[in-house]
Order: structure tokens, then C-alpha cells, then sequence
């Protein structure tokens, strides 16, 4: 499925995760159409990682059901999730593998020296592998 | 009756309900009842193994019930249970690979690639790359991987450096006839590269030591001319899921791929078991010292490993991954053929079998001990010399061979033997010889099995053992 989401959302996104020196994450809320899912809105969720949050990311189940409960408030649903990777690629890595689930959108958002440089969009299939989602960037 | 809070991933399996309400004692129980009722939720609360997956957490009230009584966790009528996806990952990219002034500038031609870059460098100074086989293929494979700034370079050989060896494999020379491989290619690859950490391993890659071996490395590139080691190299990399960089040569034709690679989407790519399912019949391949091979050859297709080498761990370009490259150097034909992942693999298809490593010499057909012969060694050859003892010395060499030097035997090559056994004595004692000592066994075993032989005796480390002594007795 397609992932449609506006440029003024994708630099709100930006400006809460560029020049952070750690992975930064947070949940994507909006609505599945027949085709695609439209992302309207986020929440920045702490990393908690105790091993390494420059590699690594985790969010407090605590905090997932705050977005499961802000999505029922808002009348939004929950789509997935964002990340960062710091200096390399946004593609998924071992651990990304280990823990995604299905259904959910894993965007990726990958910064060079703490400047946004690409971001790609990935779902699981029913195998367990992740297939890269289309992105389009709408004006507003 | 507890409450179960469905997270919006898996409602689309329960009706669109968060909240189910159920009778369960304990987790375990629970889950059980869960998937009765929505059987597809059976794969996102249970592994193959019956587990709870990786990515999914349960929580009875506030706790997580791995801290508490795991699935046994007891749990009642006001209990709140939730379904958590784990909400986890990373890079894994460890940022901490930094260079000297002195590597900068040593990989300068690399990091102004565009395509390549600094980026691609610190892979390469962060990597660990095995090379099984220092010969032909690993010559130039070496060579090119420590000039390249790979950080990390294993080599696995028992070899010694041989003079027949120096026509291909141009990490040595003759200052090093005689000594061991591995130690002289750890030489010369440290005067290339002073930033690069080799590790030496001075022995047979077997199945008792591969895994051991290979564990600490992330990438293997098979350099060997034999199919036992081929095959272990293969199953031992699928099992411990690392990329093995293959190539082979022989005579005028080489062939390259890149087995059991995992992609940047996680798919994993085939393995030698998925191109040839079963090794040849024994004898029907011969190797580079029975079949000969174009010096060159390896020159070429060893670099094209290490290229592939290289790609895997940058993950710049497309590596050789579920294709095989074959060169032919007589006529400069190039094919590349598409392999696929096979469902019948043992290793790794839909019903695998071979879950460790195996005996390969007897997968392949080579007997694993094979039947000892009667041997002399050089000194008693020399005493029986100079005693004037009466015997006759037969060579299995070839012709070439022959007349470079001999020990004045009479000259019957391996291939001949059966044919001129007539001209072997039957009442006195008969040394056979040959470079290393191995054809003369295999000679002696011939001419034992099909013409009841009792008096031939092996010459123990052949006319290389007489040479190395002329060699030392010269220096001295």
C-alpha cells in the first residue's frame, strides 16, 4: 500500500529528529483508504534503549498504549512507526526484523551527520520479510 | 472473566474488538482460548516452538510477563491483560570507525568514488573476511582485499610454499619455498598494508574446527580447489548465516557467485547446494595439481572474488547473489546463469535434513583413511644408496618432471603403471617415488590391488624431501 503523507508533516517529523545525536522514534496516526494509508498526524515517544540508543530504539509499552488510546480519542488509527538511523541507510536491520510487526509501516528516516538525507517506507509480508512501501509527498 | 486488549494490528482478526473478555487461569491457558476463537492470531502469539514471538510483548496489569511467571503467570476474572507489539529496532550501524591521516590518505582513490566513499571504508576497515586457501584464487584475493583496507582478514591454510606454487600464486616468493603459507602471506600482506589486522590459522579447515573458525567472521570466500572443504565451507556459512564468496578454476575456465546472501529486503539468496545438490563422482574433477590450470586464471577469477567481496560488505553495487559467472579465458566467452533457491536444499529448503556439519570426504566419495603402504624414509633410502643394497627405484612422475631432476629411477608415470607392471621386479625391494609421495601411494595401491604386490615401498616425502635436504645440506 501507498503511504501518502504532506511535506509539512514530514518537516514537523524532521524538526524533532534532526541534530539529535540518537536514534529518535515515534508513532504515525491517520486513516487506511482502498489503496493506501494516509498519514495525518504524529507523536515523538522517548527512546528508552539501555544498550546503545545510537543503534538502537525502543518505546515503553506504556507509551504504545497511550497512542492506542490517543487513536481512539482522535478517532485516528494507529499506522506505525518511525525511526532514525544515524550515518547509515533506511533500510531494516536485523533488529528492525526481530520485532516489527505486521501490518504496521516502519518508515525509516535516515540522517547524515544529523541532517535528513532519505527515508523509505516498509511493512512486513506474511513471511516475516520487510517489502518496501511507496511514498507520496503531498504539497500540504 | 479477564479483559484482553487487542492492539490495532490484530483486531482485524477479532471483528474489530480491543477488548475480548475470557475465562483463563493462567496466560497460557489464555492464549490457547484467544486462538480457538481467532485461529489466525495463532501466528502472532506463538512461534513455531510454541514461544511468544520476539515482537510481541503481554502485560497482566501493569507488569510484563516476563517478569513475572512467563506463560505460567497466574491471572483472574479482574485481571487486565494486553497485547503489545514491541515497538523496537535500530541501525545496528555502530558508529565508531575512525582513520588516520595516514588511512585517508591511503584510501584516497576510494573515498572520492561517489558511489563508494567514505562510507563504503569504514564497512570495509569494519569488516572480518575470511580467506580459506592461500593458492591461487587467495593470492590475488589477498592481495586486494588488505591493499582494499578490509580491517579484518582471517586465512585458513596447512600448506607449504612450493615452487610449482610461484607459476600462480604471486603473494610469494622463493625466499619462502618451504615455509608455511599462511605465515609468509601474513608477512607480505602486513608490508602492504600496516593498518589492517591479519589472523592466521595453520591448519585443515574440518568439520571439527570450521564453525569455530568462522563464527567470528562475517564474510568467507572460498579459495579451495578440493570438494570436501567446498561443501563444508557452504553448509558451515548457511549454518551460521554468512555470506560465502565463491570461485573455482581449472585449466582455462573459471566460475564465480556469492552464496547464501541475505539482501537488503532480508531475503536470502541460494547456496552451493542449490547448484550442484551432490558433489561429483571422486576423480571424475580433477584439481589444479592433477588437471593443470593457466596461471593467469586465478589472477582473474580471484579478483573477481575479491571484488564480490568487497560489494557484499559495502553494499555498493549488486553482488553475484543467486547468479553464477563463468569466464572461459581461451575464447573470452562470459555467461552469467540465474540460480534459484531450491525447496528439496537440505540445508535450508522446505524439509532440511542437515542441521551440522558432516563427514565430507565420505560425502564425496574419498575414503577417509586410506590404506596405508609400506614406506622408507629418505634417510633409510640413502643408507640402502650407499650400502650398495640391491633394489629397484621406479618414478611416477611425468616426463617434464622427470627430466628437471631425478634420482635416477626408472621413469613409469602414475597413469602408465598397471600397464608396465611387468617391468617391476617381483624378488627384490622396490622403492617408488614421485614429487610429494602421494601418487606413489596411489601407485602402490594399484599395483597391489590388481597385481598382488608385497615388495614396493613408498619413498616418504618424495623427491621435494631429497631437494629441500640438498637444499639445507647446500646452505650449510
Amino acid at each position: 500500500m501507498k503511504i501518502i503523507f504532506s511535506k509539512t508533516l514530514l518537516d514537523e517529523i524532521l524538526g524533532q529528529v534532526e541534530f539529535v545525536n540518537e536514534e529518535s522514534c515515534g508513532f504515525l496516526f491517520g486513516t487506511i483508504q482502498i489503496q493506501s494509508k494516509r498519514i495525518s498526524d504524529f507523536i515523538k515517544a522517548e527512546n528508552i534503549n539501555r544498550e546503545n540508543k545510537k543503534i538502537r530504539f525502543e518505546i515503553a509499552p506504556k507509551d504504545y498504549f497511550k497512542a492506542e488510546d490517543l487513536a481512539l480519542e482522535k478517532g485516528w488509527r494507529l499506522l506505525g512507526v518511525y525511526h532514525t538511523h544515524l550515518d547509515s541507510p533506511p533500510f531494516p536491520s536485523k533488529t528492525d526484523l526481530k520485532f516489527a510487526f505486521e501490518e504496521f509501516s516502519y518508515i525509516i528516516i535516515s540522517l547524515n551527520n544529523q541532517k535528513f538525507s532519505s527515508l523509505k517506507s516498509w511493512t512486513l509480508n506474511r513471511k516475516r520479510e520487510f517489502i518496501e512501501e511507496e511514498i507520496e509527498i503531498t504539497a500540504n | 472473566m479477564a479483559t484482553v486488549f487487542i492492539p490495532t494490528p490484530l483486531r482485524k482478526f477479532t471483528s474489530n474488538q480491543s477488548k475480548i473478555e475470557i475465562e483463563a487461569e493462567n496466560i497460557k491457558d489464555l492464549l490457547e482460548k484467544l486462538t480457538q476463537e481467532f485461529p489466525p492470531l495463532k501466528n502472532y502469539l506463538f512461534t513455531g516452538e510454541g514461544e511468544v514471538p520476539s515482537f510481541l510483548n503481554i502485560f497482566v496489569d501493569e507488569d510484563d510477563i516476563r517478569n513475572l511467571n512467563e506463560k505460567e503467570t497466574k491471572i483472574d476474572s479482574k485481571s487486565k491483560v494486553s497485547l503489545v507489539p514491541a515497538i523496537a529496532g535500530g541501525s545496528d550501524y555502530e558508529e565508531e570507525i575512525v582513520f588516520s591521516k595516514e588511512e585517508l590518505s591511503r584510501y584516497n582513490r576510494h573515498i572520492i568514488i561517489p558511489e563508494f566513499g567514505l562510507e563504503a571504508q569504514k564497512k570495509l576497515k569494519k569488516s572480518k573476511v575470511l580467506v580459506v586457501g592461500s593458492g591461487g584464487l587467495g593470492s590475488p584475493m589477498l592481495l586486494y582485499l588488505a591493499a582494499a583496507g578490509v580491517g579484518n582478514i582471517g586465512i585458513v591454510d596447512f600448506d607449504v610454499v612450493d615452487d610449482s606454487n610461484l607459476q600462480r600464486q604471486v603473494l610469494f616468493g622463493i625466499d619462502q619455498i618451504g615455509n608455511s603459507k599462511v605465515i609468509a602471506a601474513k608477512k607480505r600482506l602486513e608490508h602492504i598494508n600496516p593498518h589492517i589486522k591479519i589472523n592466521i590459522y595453520n591448519t585443515q579447515l574440518t568439520s571439527q574446527n570450521a564453525l569455530e573458525i568462522i563464527k567470528d567472521y562475517d564474510v568467507v570466500a572460498d579459495g579451495t580447489d578440493n570438494f570436501p572443504t567446498r561443501y563444508l565451507v557452504n553448509d558451515a556459512c548457511v549454518l551460521l548465516d554468512k555470506t560465502n564468496v565463491y570461485a573455482s578454476i581449472f585449466q582455462f575456465e573459471g566460475q564465480v557467485s556469492v552464496f547464501n546472501f541475505r539482501n537488503k529486503n532480508g531475503l536470502l539468496g541460494p547456496n552451493y547446494r542449490d547448484l550442484y545438490p551432490t558433489p561429483p563422482p571422486p576423480g571424475l574433477v580433477p584439481n589444479c595439481a592433477e588437471g593443470g590450470v593457466l596461471g593467469v586464471l586465478p589472477g582473474i577469477i580471484g579478483s573477481l572474488q575479491a571484488l564480490e567481496v568487497i560489494k557484499v560488505i559495502t553494499g555498493v553495487g549488486e553482488p553475484l547473489s543467486g547468479k553464477l559467472y563463468t569466464f572461459d579465458a581461451l575464447t573470452f566467452h562470459s555467461r552469467t546463469f540465474i540460480i534459484t533457491r531450491k525447496s528439496n536444499n537440505p540445508l535450508n529448503g522446505d524439509n532440511p535434513t542437515i542441521h551440522k556439519l558432516m563427514d565430507y570426504e565420505q560425502f564425496c566419495g574419498i575414503p577417509a583413511v586410506e590404506r596405508k603402504v609400506k614406506e622408507v624414509t629418505l634417510e633409510e633410502f640413502l643408507q640402502m644408496k650407499s650400502q650398495e643394497l640391491d633394489f629397484q627405484l621406479i618414478d611416477v612422475r611425468e616426463i617434464h618432471e622427470f627430466e628437471e631432476l631425478n634420482l635416477n629411477g626408472l621413469l613409469i608415470p602414475l597413469s602408465e603403471i598397471t600397464h608396465k607392471a611387468h617391468l617391476i621386479s617381483r624378488n627384490k625391494k622396490v622403492i617408488i617415488h614421485c614429487r610429494s609421495g602421494a601418487r606413489s601411494a596411489k601407485a602402490i595401491r594399484e599395483l597391489e590391488d590388481k597385481f598382488q604386490f608385497e615388495n614396493l615401498f613408498n619413498l616418504k616425502g618424495g623427491i621435494l624431501a631429497y631437494s629441500q635436504m640438498e637444499k639445507i645440506t647446500v646452505k650449510a
